[in-house]
């Protein structure tokens, strides 16, 4: 009886050693990845591995605009212009460009530029491209001002649109606006399968769910990359990608939880690098409600909320006051506090009061089902219940959300909107053109609003636009039809021999110019 | 026994036809347009139109559904909204991956569980008997989300032993598979005891002693044997639910199977997908439960001839 219980629990250990130590020697090579100096520690590292969050759903630039994808085409592809880490226009396809009159811009491009597939990129691939891109529903949202792409000669395109559009430059900066192969997305059914760009990197495999390889591109019209395998690897977690870096199988990890910075920095092994983005989040309210359509009702909102202490609750302190502007500090016109609503909880009783709510009200609050949308709920829940106004939470997923707030359905609701240009920002949020689905979910329409929007689209004086820019901030400012709370931080986590890697406030940041080492 | 398993694969039509109709009825009662999530933040009114034509959403319930199983039938289960491909194409590149997670942790919480039920009947309320029932109340307690990241916080951060995340080779395999099989390890090992427990105290085994036989041939193929038809239910069961359900581990160590791809299906709304990787659990458990029956014969000559 003995003998056999021993048997049966030798058995049983063996058979958790073999399933739980594995062959530690035996698939050595497998996991290695990246940070094992191989050999004697002489070769240059030149694979980089980085863990991001979402899984990319296309590498054709030009079906659908997602973060998520677009952090992995910016490295395949290049466009006209691109913004560099500090949101500064540089020339890169286009070498230069001349302003021939409101809606007509003439873009001279650099010659010699190669594509991955040999073939030498011409105004032809351009035109192809940006027509490409106009085609595409996904991605045409703000490429339909665009009337004509004309080839002027070679290395020559004139992009004419059919109104005034002073922020076409930046426009042409978005991955929805790369320059693809005309010969390669021409003779593939599904261009998505074997992408061909002229960027830095290009396209080598992806396993569908699995890691994406892209490799040095040696006759990258600025110079070869020193990064020669680029890897992009899915880790939703975010404890799993700070335990990814801390074990070395990816050298750059992109978004970690603010919980985990202290662990990062603390690691003289790795490092960590943050930048304030062009996400500024906002407590909006729907203006078609009898009672938010008053204006002191949205004033004494704006001041019962105490932004630092709101930032530090649902962002950990991982994000700047908005200064009451939809602007972030990068965009042209960024006009911080021309209104301020300091936090007071007295006045805003008062101005309720005024505006014939004395006991209050109630109302409700539409949030995302996400960990950063239930924090921000009851922190806004705490700071509307000192003023009397009782707030009902209504968490949904996501695709109800974006429904229900474009319909109207909400009173309250938290959200955040992402831009690289001032018109794009503004007009989403406060004009008339994009009411509901396409982003002015608050129902706000103040004419004045809209024909400055157009004029400062339209204007060539970019002080004037500055100027307008202005003008429409102090406006809003004022009736707080949304009230901006916090402009969220960007962060990455690597390990501390990657040099040089830039964070773009527009959340695709750019691979090339990273190196490992010196 | 054919005839036995030709009526048992016919009895998938209705399960199948039943549990698409229930998936479907639910993807499109649920508040949402699909529409907007495949388009984003912006886009024009011109482009939402064109979209929910393109996938066909303008079409009453009852039509959409109609066509859906028309094309079910011949094999296609559409494209998905989000990436466009053919879900079929989608499922079976991540299915093996989530089949291989579910084989190994299976094959050890067998491996594992079945000796310490063992133990723990023959030598009941032993300190063995106590420390593994303890570990099987453990393993059904523990949430295995939370198994999982302590098992990278332990073994992958501070030990460096194994990967934390992501599907490269053998080795990576192995937390995952521990995590997964944490609840059927703590099921097969109380089924094991239990089912033990009931068989050895019959006649037959006090005879089998009696006559002098070895106690490990009294043990293995006198009561194992017949305790075997529980414990397959159960790891048959185990191995269905880590099929379909492996959706937490998946996402905790980045594997990339079906039940990630499900999460992510559903928060798109991307109904054909949700559809197509519902199909295929479904399948995947009826078939199992198929084997299961089939071993039943196996092992127990009694239900070999009611299958005839």
């Amino acid at each position: 009886m003995k003998k056999i219980a021993a048997l049966l629990l030798t058995v049983v250990f063996i058979a958790s050693a073999m399933a739980g130590c594995g062959s530690p020697a035996g698939n050595s090579t497998a996991t290695q990845g990246s940070t094992a100096p191989e050999g004697a520690g002489a070769a240059v590292r030149d694979r980089l591995v980085v863990a991001i969050p979402e899984t990319p759903t296309y590498v054709d630039p030009q079906i659908q605009a997602a973060i998520g994808s677009y952090r992995v085409v910016t490295q395949i592809f290049d466009r006209l212009v691109e913004l560099d880490a500090d949101m500064n226009l540089v020339p890169t396809l286009a070498e230069s460009w001349d302003i021939k009159d409101a809606t007509t811009t003439v873009f001279h491009l650099r010659q010699g530029v190669k594509f991955h597939d040999g073939n030498t990129m011409t105004a032809e691939d351009v035109k192809y491209s940006l027509e490409r891109c106009i085609a595409s529903s996904g991605v045409n949202y703000n490429y339909l001002i665009i009337s004509e792409v004309n080839i002027i000669d070679e290395y020559t395109v004139e992009i004419v649109t059919s109104e005034p559009c002073s922020v076409l430059l930046y426009r042409l900066t978005l991955d929805a606006a790369s320059i693809v192969s005309k010969a390669a997305a021409e003779s593939t059914a599904d261009f998505n399968a074997a992408p061909v760009g002229c960027g830095p990197f290009k396209f080598v495999s992806w396993e569908l769910g699995g890691d994406i390889t892209l490799a040095a591109f040696e006759d990258y019209w600025a110079g070869a990359s020193p990064i020669k395998t680029l890897v992009f690897k899915t880790i939703p977690e975010s404890i799993s990608r700070t335990v990814a870096l801390e074990t070395g199988e990816v050298d750059i990890a992109y978004d970690l939880a603010a919980t985990d910075f202290a662990t990062v920095e603390a690691n003289p092994k790795l490092k960590m690098a943050t930048t304030t983005s062009g996400t500024v989040w906002y407590v909006g309210a729907n203006v078609k409600d009898p009672i938010l359509s008053n204006k002191q009702v949205r004033q004494a909102m704006a001041h019962a909320i105490n932004k630092q202490d709101f930032i530090t609750l649902t962002f950990n302190g991982n994000a700047e006051d908005a200064r009451n502007t939809m602007m972030s500090p990068y965009l042209m016109g960024y006009a911080p506090d021309l209104v301020t609503y300091d936090y007071d909880v007295e006045k805003a009783k008062a101005l309720l009061a005024e505006a014939g709510y004395p006991n209050g009200f109630s109302c409700t609050l539409y949030v995302q089902d996400a960990q950063i949308y239930k924090d921000a709920s009851v922190a806004l829940q705490e700071a509307m219940r000192q003023i009397g106004i009782t707030v009902e939470i209504k968490s949904m997923d996501g695709a109800t959300f974006t429904s229900a707030t474009s319909n109207g359905e909400h009173q309250l609701f938290f959200m955040s909107k992402t831009s690289i240009d001032p018109d794009s920002m503004l007009r989403a949020m406060y004009s008339e053109d994009s009411l509901g689905a396409s982003g002015n979910r608050t129902f706000y329409v103040v004419p004045e609003i809209d024909e400055m929007l157009d004029e400062a689209l339209a204007t060539t004086d970019s002080e004037h636009a500055k100027d307008l820019y202005k003008q429409i901030q102090a406006i809003v400012a004022e009736d707080v039809p949304l009230y901006p709370l916090a402009v969220e931080y960007l962060n990455v986590g690597m390990q501390a021999d990657v040099n040089d890697f830039k964070l773009y406030p527009g959340k695709t940041h750019y691979i090339y110019g990273t190196h490992i080492g010196e | 026994m054919y005839k036995f398993i030709l009526k048992r694969l016919f009895m998938l039509i209705p399960v199948l036809l039943g549990v698409s109709f229930i998936v479907f009825t639910i993807m499109s009662l649920t508040p949402g347009d699909p529409v907007q999530l495949y388009l984003g933040d912006n886009y024009s009114q011109e482009a939402h139109d064109q979209i929910s034509e393109e996938l066909g959403l303008n079409d009453p319930f009852l039509i959409r559904y109609a066509k859906y199983i028309f094309n079910a039938l011949q094999g296609d289960l559409g494209n998905t909204y989000s990436t466009k491909r053919p879900v079929t194409t989608e499922i079976f590149a991540r299915f093996p991956a989530t089949v291989r997670l579910a084989g190994a942790a299976l094959f050890f919480a067998i491996a594992v569980g079945m000796p310490l039920g063992i133990v723990s009947a023959v030598k009941q309320y032993s300190l063995t008997d106590n420390a593994s029932m303890l570990v099987a109340l453990l393993g059904v307690s523990m949430p295995n989300f939370w198994l999982g990241i302590m098992l990278i916080l332990l073994l992958a951060a501070n030990l460096g032993i194994f990967p934390a995340s992501g599907d490269v080779g053998f080795k990576s395999l192995v937390l995952p598979a521990i995590t997964l099989s944490a609840n059927s390890l703590a099921t097969i090992t109380r089924m094991t005891r239990s089912s033990m427990l009931e068989i050895i105290r019959q006649d037959y085994i006090r005879t089998a002693r009696a006559k002098g036989l070895r106690e490990s041939v009294v043990v293995f193929r006198h009561a194992l044997r017949n305790a075997m038809i529980p414990i397959i239910t159960s790891a048959g069961l185990q191995f269905g639910f880590a099929l379909g359900g492996a959706v937490l581990v998946e996402t905790v160590f980045s594997w990339p199977g079906i039940g990630r791809l499900l999460v992510d299906a559903i928060k798109l709304k991307d109904t054909p997908l949700v559809l197509g990787l519902v199909l295929v659990m479904a399948v995947s458990f009826t078939v199992i439960n198929l084997v299961i029956d089939i071993l039943y014969a196996f092992f127990d000559p009694r239900v070999k001839a009611q299958y005839k």
